[in-house]
């Protein structure tokens, strides 16, 4: 019987990556509390670059990060990924100079669109 | 601040989709925006008994969430809330389900409109996972900054097609 799903391909989102300025970031902390963050996202041909305020994040810390869209039900969609973080240069400009920049390695990307829900076999 | 600081509470009123951070029996972290609705002082959230935040918190009952302080304005910062996390197997109450449904079929009766030919195709997709309900009673809050607010014109090794401001 046919699976009714909404994930669908990463690149099905890619306009949802190009336009998104925030993801939300979630890692571990030292103490071994799960925590959460705004962080400035960037998105250029599949490369995941992250600011956050200097010392709020370890390089080389596994995260998660969700960029999402929409409100209502058929509007919904996000990309989820995990991975690890690594320092990276900011893509550039003033307004990235009080952030620390890193480039998540992600080893699980899931996208779902809930406007593209569909059935598969 | 505190959580029942009205800042937090206007914050609460308006916000449409928190995202919920939980940490995996692993020990990972695991993030996924989510509907809410507020009941007293806790955050409900229905979702599906088979999904990963369920799990974590079955592992690790603690959660934190970041939800927009002013829908309309990224600049306006983030809410970042966090509690002890409770999961109820089943659907919400009934009265969960009429707050869901006013703040977000009737809220955006529009769209629903627009998909009415695909309920049924819905209804198989709600039909496939067994419903749960998480809670959360934050104990703590705070407003953040959003790093993300930053003009786009500062981000000069961007291509400007890529920031979508020429058709």
């Amino acid at each position: 019987m046919s699976r009714v799903t909404n994930r669908v391909g990463v690149e099905t989102l890619r306009d949802l990556l190009e336009g998104a300025r925030t993801a939300a970031l979630a890692y571990v902390d030292e103490t071994g509390a799960v925590q959460a963050l705004p962080a400035a996202f960037r998105w250029r041909e599949g490369r995941i670059r992250l600011g956050v305020p200097i010392g709020a994040v370890r390089g080389g810390g596994r995260v998660a990060i969700v960029v999402d869209e929409g409100w209502f039900w058929w509007d919904l969609r996000a990309v989820l990924a995990r991975g690890a973080l690594a320092p990276s240069a900011p893509p550039g400009g003033a307004a990235a100079a009080d952030l620390a920049w890193f480039e998540l390695a992600a080893d699980r990307v899931t996208a779902w669109d809930y406007s593209r829900l569909h059935e598969e076999p | 601040m505190r959580p029942d600081d009205p800042r937090v509470r206007a914050i609460l009123r308006r916000a449409m989709i928190v995202r919920l951070a939980t940490r995996s029996p692993a020990g990972g972290p695991f993030v996924t925006p989510i509907w809410f609705v507020v009941a007293g002082d806790r955050l409900i959230m229905a979702t599906g008994a088979q999904t990963v935040s369920v799990r974590n918190l079955g592992a690790h009952p603690e959660a934190v969430l970041l939800l927009d302080a002013d829908r309309h304005r990224r600049d306006a910062g983030m809410l970042w809330l966090r509690g002890p996390a409770t999961v109820r197997l089943g659907p919400p109450s009934f009265g969960e389900l009429v707050r869901l449904a006013r703040k977000y079929y009737l809220g955006g009766l529009r769209v629903e409109l627009a998909n009415l030919a695909r309920q049924r195709l819905r209804q198989r997709y709600y039909a496939q996972s067994e419903p749960a309900v998480i809670e959360v009673r934050p104990q703590s809050a705070a407003l953040l900054s959003n790093p993300g607010a930053a003009p786009d014109y500062a981000d000069t090794t961007e291509p400007l097609m890529s920031l979508g401001r020429f058709p």
